[in-house]
């Protein structure tokens, strides 16, 4: 991917959540940009899409999917689709993103991101799936790398293999989400830090990051807390080798006052900078 | 079919079956992890599955939860969930037919009157959903037209108006659960509800048996004086179209 065709830097944002839109409309909080749910807004014509489009006025927004099932064997949902492209036209999305996985198949869903086995077949039949939505929608999408908690026999390669290849024959763009890699480090077994490293750092757009919860013999990614000190190291190492990437600060349960969460956001804020300029002592971050 | 449409098909079934993971096969598709079992690690997803789909469900109606109670309703919505799996891109419309499957499995018994208020709740609260999300006409509210022949008005229902005729005050124990309080089951006594918004916010009003009619009859094309016919109150109507404005029942009035 050429320079010129990388995503906008947007700065720390944070997710839109129904929880804080009576405070965000009433305070204008300096966030830099703000994430959406697509799927929470597509039909949406109530409350929520009044304050969405208030937002889109005054903030960049993007638009984070979770059904767009990239990896399912069932056609594509045109219908689907045709929404997602007609609110990301509407608000300006910057980009449009979603997740490595499917949610469902023979015309169901799970509303879960689930793990696809990670060889060939599943390269070609995710490659082909995002070059024919990127046609459709009109612009590159970004996919993000999903927390897993299974793996299976017939995988031929690393995740951040498939990804990389994936990137690269798509020609689309990737959110890291680093609380994801620790998750899936921990549940599959492979080393956080050579995932990173591996992946090509010119096609990362965006960053997450989130809280997890670890139950000893697993970790789930609930995001329903702070960002724990190995993610953020796991971070400095993926803005040590990027450049004004925009990050943002996932937090789905539990959700705390709005201060709270763009504290989280200003962490990452203070983190990213130092380590793109000077190279400075990591313990400057959280 | 290909080996990842054979694979998926094959997960989806293990995932979402109710009585949790079935190990034939399990070990041939999954690895298992340094502490975990390929049956542990599939169970991660099969129990998410069914927390995810419970929660959204109890999200969607709460009034109802509280009348059941949580493990008759997560049995009733693990029924409608296997009658009708999740299909749409949004979670938000996985209970659209959840009314209809609790109508369809019904007891026989016509004397109890329970099933029939379990029904009613659920029908207001998934159209108070439906109203809560959907058009409403904030930044084009009607205004009275003056010096005209009321009778001769055509109003144009707003898009969030339901009309709705209940043999129990479903709305009023809707607003109670909304309010925090534990309400009773309400012995039966019939009326006529009235949903709208305004400003983004959803309203229940208990309404005569006569606006009731009148308002059903609205469509666009019928006159005030056609969808309300004989005997006519000037007076009494002036007052209707005044209140139907105010509540957020009109879209506007072709005349």
């Amino acid at each position: 991917m050429q320079r010129r065709d990388r995503m906008p830097s947007l700065g720390f944002g944070v997710g839109l959540r129904s929880a804080h839109f009576s405070y965000v409309l009433e305070h204008q909080p300096p966030v830099d940009w703000f994430e959406i749910i697509s799927e929470n807004f597509i039909d949406n014509r109530g409350w929520a899409r009044h304050v969405l489009d208030r937002v889109a006025e005054r903030y960049p927004v993007v638009m984070h999917g979770v059904s767009l099932s990239i990896g399912s064997t069932d056609p594509l949902d045109v219908s689907y689709l045709t929404k997602l492209r007609a609110l990301a036209e509407d608000i300006r999305a910057a980009w449009i993103s979603d997740h490595l996985c499917w949610t469902g198949v023979a015309g169901r869903t799970t509303h879960d991101l689930l793990p696809l086995p990670l060889n060939e077949e599943s390269l070609h039949h995710v490659v082909d799936r995002i070059r024919a939505v990127q046609d459709f929608l009109g612009r590159r999408l970004v996919i993000e790398n999903p927390s897993s908690y299974a793996s299976f026999t017939t995988d031929t390669m690393p995740e951040w293999e498939f990804l990389a290849a994936m990137a690269e024959e798509a020609d689309c763009a990737l959110l890291l989400d680093v609380n994801n890699v620790y998750v899936s480090a921990f549940n599959q077994g492979f080393d956080p830090v050579r995932y990173i490293e591996s992946l090509p750092a010119d096609r990362i757009a965006q960053f997450h990051l989130a809280g997890h919860t670890n139950h000893g013999t697993h970790i789930v990614d609930t995001h329903d807390g702070h960002v724990i000190d190995p993610v953020w190291n796991l971070y400095r190492l993926a803005c040590s080798r990027t450049a004004d990437v925009s990050t943002l600060i996932e937090w789905d349960a539990n959700i705390p006052e709005f201060p709270v969460l763009h504290a989280e956001a200003l962490a990452a804020k203070t983190c990213a900078p130092a380590l793109r300029s000077e190279n400075v002592a990591l313990e400057t971050c959280p | 079919m290909s080996g990842l449409a054979t694979l998926q098909r094959w997960m989806q079934e293990v995932l979402t079956h109710p009585a949790g993971i079935n190990p034939t096969g399990v070990s041939d598709a999954i690895r298992p992890s340094a502490m975990q079992t390929p049956v542990e690690r599939l169970a991660i997803y099969n129990r998410a599955y069914h927390a995810r789909l419970f929660d959204a469900m109890e999200g969607m109606f709460p009034a109802l939860l509280h009348a059941l109670g949580g493990e008759l309703f997560r049995r009733f919505a693990l029924g409608h969930l296997q009658v009708r799996p999740p299909a749409s891109f949004s979670i938000n419309r996985i209970g659209d037919e959840f009314p209809r499957y609790l109508a369809e499995t019904r007891p026989d018994d016509e004397e109890d009157s329970w099933p029939d208020f379990i029904i009613e709740l659920a029908e207001l609260e998934l159209a108070y959903l439906h109203v809560h999300d959907g058009p409403g006409i904030e930044g084009s509210e009607p205004r009275v037209p003056r010096r005209v022949d009321v009778f001769a008005l055509r109003p144009v229902p707003a898009p969030s108006l339901r009309l709705f005729t209940f043999r129990h005050p479903v709305h009023r124990y809707h607003a109670a659960v909304r309010r925090g309080e534990k309400p009773e089951t309400p012995t039966p006594a019939p009326c006529f509800v009235a949903m709208s918004r305004r400003r983004y916010q959803v309203f229940l009003w208990e309404i005569p048996a006569a606006q009731y009619s009148a308002l059903k009859n609205l469509d666009g094309h019928r006159t005030l004086g056609e969808a309300i016919g004989p005997p006519q109150d000037l007076a009494v109507l002036h007052a209707w179209i005044a209140e139907w404005t105010r509540n957020g029942y009109l879209a506007r009035f072709e005349t």
